[in-house]
């Protein structure tokens, strides 16, 4: 009976998890490609191979990395202290929340296109202001050194309302009376911030930690519109050149590569994190 | 002496109402800011987004919007297919969750704990990442340019967090209550109908606003299983105006439509900022 | 009509909830299964209504055999513990839900609903939600839930439990006679004995899952058939007396007498009850109640004894009773 129950719910998970990965896994061994005519032959670890040698794959990597930690760790960061503004009582509380909100719930690609209307050179409003300013232009999106930079600032505008929703409910969990015994003690408020509010927030910033870094790991929407991926690739990342080499290059043996290689990636910095993280843990205890 | 001391707080509380005032301000502005932007660029002329300082003949207009309405495809056109796409996955994902969520509930405590776990890590994968395989089944099946057959990994791929939160309200109901339903002579359909499905309600209701928020702004796939220009979601749309051409400056028009765009999330967003945020932060908890 | 349970046993994992537990009630008979938290009464009411199925044994209505009937069919009035009120419809809808589910006319419903409402006295409650309610107006709706179910068997799960001491004295009577009024068999959970005690016709004592003994109140306070029946059943506890030998004595508060000589005793403390008072001893077995006259003046030591007619004896290592021949 319960077994019926969950068997559509299943089917459908297995078929849209399950099968891409295996699929992902037997194609990343095979070329499938304009050359083959787009019929997958077995090529004896040829796509991996390519894959160790080709610098693109590790300069995104490193790009997708850089993108998704900084942006994680200023998102936690603000989200923090939003939170704890948001906590207070206060008259309309309840729009601040909306509004905080609507960033998180607008389509990325809209998202986006603000955010290069907000970065053009020279008439969006930040190059204007700085000319104002008396200063010289600096054409953030142009400049394939800082460009990288305006992505994180649009994915940490987009996220942070996300995250600080989640910890907002988590530090409402934490009762009143905590703080108020720890005022008897004569305990300061910053002090409390550290000793009481930040550890009981603990399993909710780790969640947020945990699914954060793996959306902003496959970051692709937001890149795609805003920069396309330059200028020159200083943008790109995994998602996207699997993309590229799907879409543009015909090429689905080494796009299924570069996934499954993203894939393994990640499974193995969750591991790695969760060992450090319990170590830290083990440490911290004794 | 005590007259001094209660200004003193007085005086205090009044910094920190205005602390806190300046806080909010910030954070409003910080969240809308650049929509308001968007806005004004909606309505002003292209005369005026390059010289904002100077003296313009005709600084507001409605031509932007003018313009992506009458387009060969109105722009109204992908709003309406994004709504339906969003209503037809949400309905899929509920109507599918409900049973299953129901069973895992039921599951033993260890069973239906491996099972929240499985979802979990499920529910965090980076779905881009499913794109290729998600189009060969698409061409395989021959379901591309079909609104209805994209809402189906929609539908999956809202499904984990679905799963997550609704077994949760199943197992916040009370224990007794089915059991006194079902001596009452309630089938399992009447049970599901007169007594549970109303209390979940609440639950169902932010469920299913998660589902059509995910699928109203979903990107890749919708990217690469839409081909046809009528058929094009919103976000998939406008992606395509951002393409079009990057360096001359028909930003009005791209502003119109994100304002365009962005309207009915507005009101989804005030009407059911409580549901969202109920059950975004029971995801994260129960999770 | 009578509900029959039959060798009945339920095991959770590894473990025997309910051992071997044979049991009868017959129409219009009040029987309270009494037992401490935990020692499986929940448990036996949900494997009779059919909500969990025994491991063994089988259970009969009228003298069939429901072990395998569902709980729909075996008609069954039960009164949860958490009375289990629908928290979504007012009082009338919750009453209302199961007569229309079994196809019930509209206006058969009306007058059987109304009827049952202003009986049990919850007229101008009919459109509050459970949560507006008080706990005892809960439990009467709860109990109106089971009687409209024109049911075969009352199961009734500590249906005073939430409720105060005072209240539920006072809605004891009413409530004993309402579900009497309608002559057929009742089984009745709780683990306040002054609850069984006065409300019950029998009653069965539960511990750990095995029925240690079925009696009359009268029955069980006069002969316990056990040590657990004994220290379960009345207050102040029955005071013990191990002296070494295979047996062991028990003699109740009020039949221990201030004696000339006898035991040895030390005052510990009293406590004022009204009627009497209790007095605490310290003696060489170790601590001893004594219900005394209110007016008697007591020494600092004293001695204690009792008429050998009144004593209980058990068998020290099977705590079961022997019968009283001295
Ligand atoms: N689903 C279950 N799995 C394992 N053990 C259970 C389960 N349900 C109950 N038990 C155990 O069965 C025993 C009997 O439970 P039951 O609810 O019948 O007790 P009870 O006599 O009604 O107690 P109380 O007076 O507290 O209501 C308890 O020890 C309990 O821990
Ligand atoms: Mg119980």
């Amino acid at each position: 009976m319960i077994f019926l129950l969950l068997l559509p719910a299943s089917l459908l998970i297995m078929t849209f998890f399950s099968y891409p990965i295996i699929r992902y896994g037997w194609l990343s061994m095979h070329a499938s490609s304009v050359i083959t005519g787009l019929e997958p032959v077995y090529n004896n670890g040829a796509n991996w191979y390519r894959l160790i040698s080709d610098q693109r794959f590790w300069i995104d990597l490193f790009q997708t990395t850089r993108f998704a930690c900084l942006s994680v760790i200023l998102e936690l960061i603000l989200a923090i202290f939003i939170a704890l503004i948001l906590d207070q009582r206060w008259r309309g509380r309840g729009l601040v929340r909306a509004l905080t909100l609507l960033p998180w719930a607008l389509p990325t690609t809209v998202m986006a296109l603000g955010w290069r209307w907000i970065f053009n050179s020279p008439y969006g409003p930040i190059e204007q202001l700085i000319q104002i300013l008396g200063y010289d232009q600096i054409n953030i999106l142009s400049d394939p050194n800082f460009a990288w930079i305006g992505t994180v600032l649009a994915d940490v505008w987009k996220t942070t309302p996300f995250v600080t929703l989640i910890l907002l409910a988590g530090i409402q969990t934490i009762p009143e009376d905590l703080y108020e015994a720890f005022r008897l003690e004569g305990g300061k408020p910053l002090s409390a911030l550290m000793k009481i509010t930040i550890p009981l927030l603990q399993p909710y910033i780790l969640v947020c930690l945990l699914f954060r870094l793996a959306q902003a790991f496959g970051v692709f929407d937001l890149i795609q519109v805003l920069t396309g991926g330059g200028p020159s690739s200083s943008t790109e990342s995994l998602a996207m050149y699997a993309y590229i080499n799907a879409m543009r290059f015909l090429d689905f043996g080494y796009s299924a590569t570069i996934m499954m290689a993203s894939f393994i990636i990640l499974i193995a910095a969750y591991i790695f994190s969760w060992i450090t993280l319990s170590k830290i843990k083990d440490l911290t205890e004794a | 002496m005590d007259n001094t001391q209660q200004n003193k707080r007085l005086d205090r509380s009044m910094k920190s109402i205005l602390r806190q005032n300046l806080l909010f301000t910030i954070l409003v502005i910080w969240a809308i800011g650049p929509l308001a932007w968007q806005l004004y660029t909606s309505f002003s002329t292209a005369d005026a987004l390059i010289n904002p300082f100077n003296d313009v003949m005709n600084r507001w207009t409605l031509s932007n919007y003018k313009l992506i309405l009458s387009s060969e495809t109105p722009f109204w056109r992908y709003l309406w297919n994004s709504f339906v796409v969003g209503i037809a996955s949400t309905l899929f994902c509920i109507l599918l969750s409900i049973p299953a969520a129901y069973g895992i509930s039921k599951l033993k405590a260890r069973t239906s704990s491996i099972i929240k776990t499985v979802l979990f890590g499920v529910a965090l994968f980076p779905y881009v990442l499913l794109f290729l395989a998600l189009l060969e089944i698409a061409r395989g099946l021959n379901i591309g340019n079909n609104l209805l057959a994209l809402s189906i990994p929609y539908t999956a791929l809202s499904m984990p967090l679905s799963l997550l939160l609704l077994s949760a309200a199943f197992k916040d109901l009370p224990f007794d209550l089915e059991d006194a339903a079902k001596l009452e002579g309630l089938n399992f359909f009447q049970r599901l109908r007169w007594v549970l499905l109303p209390l979940i309600g609440p639950s169902t209701a932010s469920t299913a606003i998660l589902v059509f928020l995910f699928s109203w702004n979903e990107f890749p796939i919708s990217l690469t299983w839409i081909s046809d220009p009528a058929l094009l979601t919103l976000p998939v749309a406008i992606s395509r105006i951002a393409g079009s051409s990057v360096y001359s400056v028909p930003y009005g028009a791209y502003a119109a439509a994100t304002v365009l765009a962005s309207i009915p999330l507005l009101i989804i967003v005030l009407i059911f900022q409580s549901q969202i945020i109920s059950g975004l932060t029971k995801g994260a908890v129960k999770g | 009509m009578t509900l029959e349970l039959v060798n009945v046993g339920r095991i959770y994992g590894q473990e025997w909830i309910i051992r071997n537990m044979n049991l009868k009630v017959s129409n219009g008979e009040f029987l309270a299964l009494l037992g401490p938290s935990g020692c499986g009464k929940s448990t036996s009411l949900r494997l009779i209504a059919g909500l969990e199925n025994p491991d063994e044994g089988h259970i009969l209505i009228n003298n069939t055999n429901v072990t395998n009937i569902s709980p729909v069919q075996r008609r069954i009035g039960m009164v949860f513990q958490s009375y289990a009120l629908f928290p979504h419809l007012d009082v009338y809808e919750n009453l209302a839900l199961g007569l229309r589910i079994r196809g019930t006319q509209e206006r058969t419903v009306r007058d059987k609903v109304g009827a049952m409402i202003s009986l049990l006295q919850l007229d101008g409650y009919s459109s509050r939600k459970p949560s507006q309610l008080s706990g005892g107006q809960r439990q009467r709706v709860a109990l109106a839930r089971a009687l409209l179910r024109d049911p075969l068997i009352y199961l009734l799960d500590e249906p005073m439990s939430n409720l105060d001491a005072q209240l539920k004295e006072d809605l004891r009577p009413e409530f004993r006679n309402i579900i009497l009024n309608d002559n057929k068999p009742i089984l009745y959970v709780t683990h306040d004995q002054h609850e069984a005690m006065s409300m019950a016709d029998k009653i069965a004592v539960l511990n750990n899952g095995n029925i240690e003994q079925i009696g009359t109140p009268t029955e069980l306070y006069t002969k316990p058939s056990s040590l657990f029946v004994a220290k379960f059943i009345g207050r102040p506890q029955m005071n013990f007396f191990k002296d070494g030998s295979d047996f062991i004595k028990g003699v109740r508060a009020e039949d221990l007498e201030l004696r000339q000589q006898g035991i040895p005793c030390r005052l510990s403390y009293k406590e004022w009850l009204g009627s009497n008072q209790l007095l605490m001893l310290e003696s060489s077995y170790g601590l001893i109640r004594l219900l005394a006259k209110p007016d008697i003046s007591i020494s600092e030591n004293l001695f204690i004894g009792w008429e050998t007619d009144k004593q209980h004896l058990f068998e020290r290592i099977s705590g079961k009773r022997i019968s009283n021949i001295f």
